[in-house]
């Protein structure tokens, strides 16, 4: 059964169900563990959920909440309500606990078009992060994976624009059902962008290739992804990473250029506990936590919401446009700059979104310093759409990023293990301009413009 | 095409031509008619004397293939009009398309204008190919889907005449009741890439016709357990065509889901009618599936 297209009435959610033979097999399948025999999909229904004409559940997306399918009393499932059922309590198993339900609102890349002058280009993207002094030290990526969660890469592009083949692992890429095309081989756009722009630093680094962005649900055409895409790629890395036995790599950073285009996409209302933009109890939350504490390393770009230059997916908002998973404590939000030092017109400004919770207290003001740091865009990089077109967004500065990022962790970091750890030094030895001192946070840099060496320098790595 | 009937057009406006639905054609012809030819005057074929015709024994009727589907699909119409359910209802009563909910900036309350101009972002330079193949003639998506054309299965793609013929006048009925005003009249910046049709936005006329095409095609095209050979792939260029639609800036959501149940409603109602249900049946002999030799 395919989803149904999605009524006017009906919103997408995410719920959480209680334990249930079919979704502990269909989680066990996708991890190559079982074969889906019984109970089906409609034993299922009618055993959990009854006769539900205002519910759709997708078949085949199930994430179990604890680490290992088999140990999960909680699964996450995908699906469609009617908009005026969401505050009703649902027993997702008849006398069971009430099911909890988040929104699954729709996420894209984060591209900017039409803006076609580039700022400088790789070479001097490298020149302002003094690549050269990272490379003699050994700081080139060496042993580390970064995943580029995006639309995909396209490797025979990417080999050719950086002059050499990178490093790519198939057996840890990931593909959404939906889609045909292998890893490696995706439609050129976006993504091959993203890992082009973070092997600018670490060359050496070993992509994996997660094309979430391009997943567009069967039977729902009506956008390219919502967050659960997101969430199953993500549980897609918990389970190689955290739950499988771990990969041969020193470490992972995971680069999202993506995110929900305006709050108006979330179909929840302000103050709901299942809303996405500005609720850190929010499911995809857990995931995010659960590799933070593998010792993942996750960047997220801030939005393209500048006041100068918004993107039109913004609906002309600007103030608090940095939100949902890129304005998280737990990850790295990167703002663009230009290689001439200066913030880039549609980068978001801080203060990001007010972030609340009913389970965790945080300091409101440090919650909303947001972005963490600035990285480089709008320089001529990957050539991904025309060849005098540059590398644009915050899209483009994420990856550079995570790339800097992931010359950092070639070497052991013992004083910075933690990626909370990492992220403070990066922080702190960010390089300050005319917006303010680095180190200081401003809404314009954040911190200031990331500085790998200087990082490399203060963890005592380099002299 | 028939520049006769109810599809005619001119080059300034007025009644031109917007081939959404029963005015549909191909590049064949399919919809009547066809090339014009030419006689030279010095040596005119009219003058080569045909002594051996036998008039008495000349084609006794004008054949089944000859006919222009768009102008024979008319002269159904009137059963359409006439028929009585086993209610008691004629079309007009038996069909129901409730009232729109309201038009909001954003939120759940109604048609989000913020969603449109979201999608109009974010999807239709991706969509803009099948926005303007779709525009007109989508029937040739189902065409093209199902492999087949006028001359291989004649009573299909008369069926699918059929049905356009009905649409166009159930969709017009309900539009004209209801009278909403296009999303692009509203928000002006969605800016459609396609002349927005001079009708309301409520039903979408586009679903209700891929709808009942999907649906037709359907029951045509059914294997001979019964089995829908074809239906998913209908469904979802039906849904397609209608998603595109609201992608364009030219329908709110609402007037899509409408346009789906008008649609499939409307082919519940017609295989009640024997002239209509005898043209299906008459079409899906063409779907018999013989032994290739």
């Amino acid at each position: 059964m395919l989803i149904p297209p999605l009524p006017p009435d009906h919103v997408r959610v995410l719920i959480e169900c209680n334990r249930h033979d079919y979704l502990v097999n269909l989680a066990l399948e996708r991890l190559g563990e079982a074969s889906r025999s019984s109970p089906t999909f409609e034993e299922y229904l009618q055993s959990s959920f009854g006769k539900l004409d205002w519910m759709h559940l997708d078949e085949r997306f199930a994430i179990p909440l604890e680490l290992h399918p088999k140990d999960s009393k909680r699964f996450l499932v995908r699906g469609s309500m009617e908009a005026n059922k969401i505050r009703a309590v649902i027993s997702d198993e008849r006398g069971g606990e009430p099911a909890r339900i988040f929104s699954d609102p729709m996420v894209g890349a984060y591209r900017m078009e039409g803006l076609n002058r580039p700022i400088g280009d790789t070479a001097r993207v490298r020149q302002r992060l003094r690549t050269e002094a990272l490379w003699r030290e050994g700081f080139d990526g060496s042993g580390v994976a970064i995943a580029i969660v995006d639309s995909g890469i396209y490797l025979p592009r990417l080999t050719e624009q950086l002059g050499f083949e990178p490093s790519f692992d198939r057996d840890l890429s990931w593909k959404p059902d939906s889609v045909v095309t292998q890893p490696g081989e995706h439609r050129l756009g976006h993504g091959t962008m993203c890992a082009y722009d973070a092997l600018i630093v670490a060359p050496k680094a070993t992509l994996i290739d997660i094309p979430m962005l391009i997943s567009r649900t069967t039977g729902d055409h009506r956008v390219n992804a919502t967050l659960s895409a997101a969430a199953e790629a993500y549980q897609h890395l918990i389970q190689k990473w955290v739950v499988g036995p771990r990969p041969n790599y020193k470490r992972l950073v995971v680069s999202n250029s993506w995110g929900i285009f305006n709050p108006s996409l979330d179909d929840f209302a302000p103050g709901h506990t299942g809303r996405y933009i500005d609720n850190l109890d929010h499911a995809f939350r857990t995931q995010i936590k659960r590799l933070c504490e593998a010792n993942v390393d996750i960047v997220f770009c801030g939005s393209n919401c500048g006041p100068e230059c918004t993107s039109a997916a913004c609906l002309s908002q600007t103030d608090g446009m940095i939100m949902g998973a890129n304005a998280y404590p737990e990850v790295l939000t990167v703002g663009g700059c230009d290689t001439d030092n200066d913030v880039i017109g549609y980068s978001s400004r801080g203060p990001a979104r007010t972030m609340f919770s009913r389970h965790e207290v945080h300091q409101e003001d440090e919650l909303k310093k947001k972005p963490d740091i600035s990285a480089y865009t709008h320089f001529l990089g990957s050539k991904t759409r025309r060849n005098y077109l540059p590398d644009t967004g915050v899209s483009a500065a994420c990856p550079v990023a995570a790339g800097c990022i992931a010359a950092l962790r070639t070497k052991a970091l013992p004083e910075a293990t933690r990626p909370d750890a990492l992220f403070s030094i990066i922080k702190q030895t960010a390089r300050g301009n005319k917006s303010g001192p680095g180190g200081t946070w401003n809404g314009d840099f954040g911190h200031g413009i990331i500085d790998p060496v200087e990082a490399a320098r203060r963890l005592g790595l380099i002299q | 095409m028939s520049g006769m009937g109810g599809g005619w057009f001119d080059a300034m406006g007025g009644g031109w031509f917007d081939a959404m639905g029963g005015g549909w054609v191909d590049s064949a012809g399919g919809g009547g008619g066809g090339h014009g030819f030419a006689m030279r005057a010095d040596r005119p074929m009219a003058a080569h004397r045909l002594d051996k015709i036998n008039i008495d024994n000349a084609f006794p009727a004008f054949h089944p293939r000859y006919w222009d589907g768009d102008l024979l699909a008319l002269s159904y119409l009137p059963k359409f009009f006439s028929f009585t359910d086993q209610a008691g209802k004629t079309w007009d009563q038996a069909l129901v398309v409730d009232k729109p909910p309201p038009v909001v900036r954003s939120g759940l309350d109604g048609d989000s204008i913020d969603e449109l101009l979201t999608m109009a972002v974010t999807e239709r330079p991706e969509a803009m190919g099948e926005i303007l193949n779709q525009h007109q003639n989508q029937q040739l998506c189902f065409l093209q889907l199902l492999m087949i054309n006028h001359n291989s299965h004649p009573a299909t793609y008369f069926a699918m005449k059929l049905v356009a013929r009905v649409g166009e006048v159930v969709m017009m009925h309900f539009k004209r009741i209801h009278k909403r005003a296009r999303p692009s009249q509203v928000c002006p910046t969605l800016y459609p890439p396609v002349a927005v049709p001079g009708h309301a936005s409520y039903p979408a006329g586009h679903m209700v016709i891929a709808t009942l095409t999907a649906a037709c095609l359907k029951e045509i095209t059914k294997g001979p357990d019964d089995a829908p050979t074809f239906a998913e792939a209908l469904d979802l260029l039906a849904e397609t065509i209608g998603l595109n639609r609201v992608i364009a800036g030219l329908h709110y959501r609402s007037d899509i889901s409408a346009g789906a149940k008008l649609g499939k409603d409307t082919f519940e109602f017609l295989k009640q009618i024997k002239d209509y249900n005898e043209a299906i049946a008459a079409a899906k002999q063409e779907w018999a599936r013989p032994q290739m030799p």
